[in-house]
């Protein structure tokens, strides 16, 4: 039996990161339900409470359908220790590409979420090895990789 | 075609994306994991078997990661790596299994049941009933070999 799954990533302040990781992944935000205007006007015609409302979109989506939707949850609790999920994001186009090309590809896209609000945290690379990534940390101090 | 646009737009025009678990055992998690989402684990390409694979690692490498992927080519690659330290807090990313999706009620709550039920002689743990909500629909939370989060929703 074949399932799919949907990520989700616990946060503070869902809206800010949805966006960068819309834009990390090229999704977009999921839109509300047809005929609401906003995520509150839906969730106000489901009778949740205002106290919970006005936290923005927090779901994305793969426009292309493939990918799994994301959902950002708020919890109260902060990031304390590294995590142990995260994302690697492969923009370098595979071992079939030179390594100074993909050190190119790598460096650019990492300088692009850098722009959007990510943190550069290393370079991963080691001689004699045929890889290069960089980590990096979201917006919210979540780990992940391009290589 | 591949290397027509090297770095063209603003984003690169290839992007694959993998979930990385890390793990005490990766091989083991990510058989759990086959078995959860359907997901198929082939050798690394040019080797017949894992162990054949492995056998080509020095003896610290050997069953450092495991990978598995979706048959069907749309779910990401999931990845699992050895890593020395064990899990001590609650993860902040964890996977929703879609097993209930459009189904409300009663009989939700027996299709999340039945897969915890195929799950548990597989190693997982079940935590709790979460029943449905103003805000959620029912979601059975449980845990994998390793303790890593997961639900049923």
């Amino acid at each position: 039996m074949a399932s799919t799954f949907q990520l989700v990533i616990d946060c503070a302040d869902p809206e800010p990161l949805a966006r960068f990781w819309a834009a990390a992944l090229g999704y977009e935000l999921e839109p509300p339900p047809a005929g609401f205007g906003s995520w509150d006007e839906y969730w106000r015609q489901v009778g949740v409470p205002e106290d919970d409302l006005g936290l923005g979109a927090d779901c994305i989506i793969d426009p292309a359908g493939r990918g799994p939707r994301i959902w950002f949850q708020v919890v109260p609790e902060r990031k304390t220790v590294k995590n142990r999920l995260h994302l690697d994001i492969s923009v370098g186009g595979g071992r079939s590409a030179a390594i100074e090309v993909r050190k190119q590809r790598v460096d650019a896209e990492a300088s692009r979420l850098a722009a959007l609000g990510a943190v550069i945290v290393a370079v991963l690379q080691t001689d004699g090895l045929d890889h290069y990534g960089v980590a990096m940390k979201d917006p919210e101090g979540n780990e992940f990789d391009i290589n | 075609m591949a290397g027509s646009r090297p770095y063209g737009g603003p984003m690169a025009s290839v992007r694959q994306v993998q979930v990385t678990f890390d793990c005490a055992e990766p091989e083991r998690v990510a058989r759990f994991w086959c078995e959860v989402l359907g997901y198929v684990a082939p050798p690394p390409e040019g080797f017949a078997s894992w162990d054949e694979f492995d056998r080509t690692l020095p003896p610290e490498e050997r069953g450092s990661w495991f990978a598995c992927v979706d048959p069907s080519g749309a779910g990401p690659r999931l990845f699992f790596q050895r890593v020395p330290e064990g899990k001590v807090v609650k993860n902040r990313l964890h996977l929703d299994v879609r097993v209930g999706t459009g189904l409300v009620g009663e009989e939700r709550l027996a299709v999340l049941e039945a897969e915890c039920a195929r799950l548990v002689p597989l190693g997982a743990v079940r935590v709790r009933l979460l029943l449905a909500d103003d805000d959620n629909e029912s979601c059975l939370v449980m845990q994998d070999i390793e303790g890593n989060e997961f639900c049923l929703d």
